[in-house]
């Protein structure tokens, strides 16, 4: 009986770790997604409404329900109330950098450049780099989609195939 | 805060303690060229500060703090050439870039930076005689920098706490600045030209005088004489050393010809002290 339950316990174990790797994977992707969304948000406020970048972004972090993606807009929002002696660019990495890091490099490459065009005087250019980040962001998040659909077969199984395996030897 | 706070909040950290320094003298303009020491204008001459040379970034920086790194809202007023933040005017030089939709800059060379300041009752006595025995049109003519819009807007304040109904087109916020006092019988349109300003004011509210500063543009002179004839008083200014100055360009000829205006308020300079002349126009 012991032997019985120890065998399940590993094995639903293997399978559990197996299962939250992939609800990490799932969650990084939905918070890209939700990025890629409020910088179309940010796009079309800077478009629409021609009000101070500080405005959008409080308005943007209000729209906003994923605590990393709001955190990155009211932190925004805050250093711009006070900008010191850094330029925007600067703040904008900065924040880019504090928030988004466990998203990964790829999707830190795409935002920090955005700060330049931001912080710059040409609405059209800012729209246009905006549209760009999130058509890329989009085109990431298929990418780590697929990626995701090809490893959670094989992390299933691997996982059940592990766990049967140890099971086997300790029996 | 006044001007001179608020302009001390945008220069680079180098600059402040020796622009701070110089508050008692009361400067009008602050200076930022690339390459060259920053200046203060006071007592009617540029004076170098210490603290090294500016450079471009430095620029940029006192841009993005006086927008709140919002260059792309203040663009339409950048493009032609200064834009208002609260009670400083910041002028701008660099290279002009005339395609795309941006500030008209693709680099910047120099800052202005004018404090505009509040002198209260100036012109009380010149006010008397502008309403004396009624109020005729009156144009206040001075160089750039020589008081044309702290006269006006003292005269403003005054003639409207008289109990006349004053119409302010304030285009770029520079007159009421936010902060000035227009006094208690003014109604101020502001982010409007000049043209639509003065329409609008005709149409809405029924006022006794129309007062509008820097009148240089056709679009402007033309709001002049759109005003003209509808009963309504005109005080503006315009960029001259005196009449003769004025008389020089043939659009403002053409209103002093046409009897647009019928009196000039000229103000002179001398040993930094400003002198009022209110001359009748035969």
């Amino acid at each position: 009986m012991n032997k019985a339950l120890g065998a399940a316990a590993i094995l639903f174990s293997c399978f559990f770790s197996a299962l939250r790797y992939l609800h990490m994977r799932s969650e990084k992707i939905q918070q890209m997604q939700a990025l890629g969304k409020s910088l179309l948000e940010l796009r079309s406020e800077l478009a629409e409404r021609r009000r101070n970048l500080g405005d959008i972004f409080y308005s943007v972090a209000g729209k906003n329900g994923i605590d990393r993606i709001k955190s990155f807009y009211e932190g925004l929002h805050g250093k711009l109330c006070d900008l010191g002696e850094r330029g925007f660019s600067e703040i904008w990495r900065e924040e880019a950098g504090r928030c988004f890091a466990p998203l990964g490099r790829n999707v830190e490459d795409l935002l920090f450049p955005l700060g330049e065009y931001l912080g710059g005087s040409e609405l059209e250019r800012q729209c246009a780099a905006l549209e760009k980040a999130a058509f890329r962001l989009e085109e990431e998040c298929q990418r780590e989609k697929e990626t995701l659909k090809r490893e959670k077969k094989l992390r299933l199984g691997l996982s059940l195939s592990g766990g049967a395996f140890l099971v086997i030897m300790l029996l | 805060m006044d001007a001179f706070e608020a302009a001390l909040e945008l220069m680079p950290l180098k600059y402040s303690a020796e622009i701070r320094s110089r508050k008692a003298f009361l400067p009008e303009e602050l200076r930022l060229r690339v390459g060259q020491a920053p200046s203060l204008l006071y007592h009617g001459e540029e004076h170098p500060l210490g603290g090294g040379k500016v450079t471009e970034d430095d620029l940029v920086r006192v841009l993005e703090k006086a927008t709140g790194a919002s260059l792309y809202s203040a663009a339409e007023a950048m493009r032609q050439g200064y834009f208002c933040v609260g009670t400083l005017r910041i002028g701008i030089c660099g290279r002009a870039n005339t395609g795309g939709s941006g500030t008209g800059f693709s680099s910047y060379s120099s800052l202005c930076i004018r404090l505009a300041r509040e002198y209260r009752g100036i012109c009380a006595d010149i006010a008397e005689r502008l309403c004396t025995p009624r109020f005729e049109n009156t144009l206040i003519l001075a160089p750039p920098g020589g008081g044309k819009t702290t006269a006006l807007r003292d005269l403003i304040c005054t003639l409207s706490n008289r109990g006349k109904r004053v119409g302010v087109i304030d285009e770029r916020g520079e007159l009421s600045g936010g902060v000035f006092d227009l006094g208690r019988c003014s109604d101020v349109i502001s982010g409007l030209d000049k043209l639509s300003g003065a329409l609008l004011l005709l149409r809405s509210m029924n006022p006794q005088v129309i007062a509008a500063d820097e009148i240089s543009s056709p679009n402007d002179l033309q709001a002049m004489g759109e005003i003209f004839g509808c009963g309504v008083g005109i005080l503006a200014s315009a960029h001259a050393c005196g009449r003769e100055d004025l008389m020089k360009r043939p659009a403002y000829r053409r209103l002093i010809e046409n009897a647009v205006f019928t009196r000039l308020l000229v103000i002179r300079q001398q040993r930094g002290k400003r002198s009022f002349t209110l001359e009748e126009i035969a």
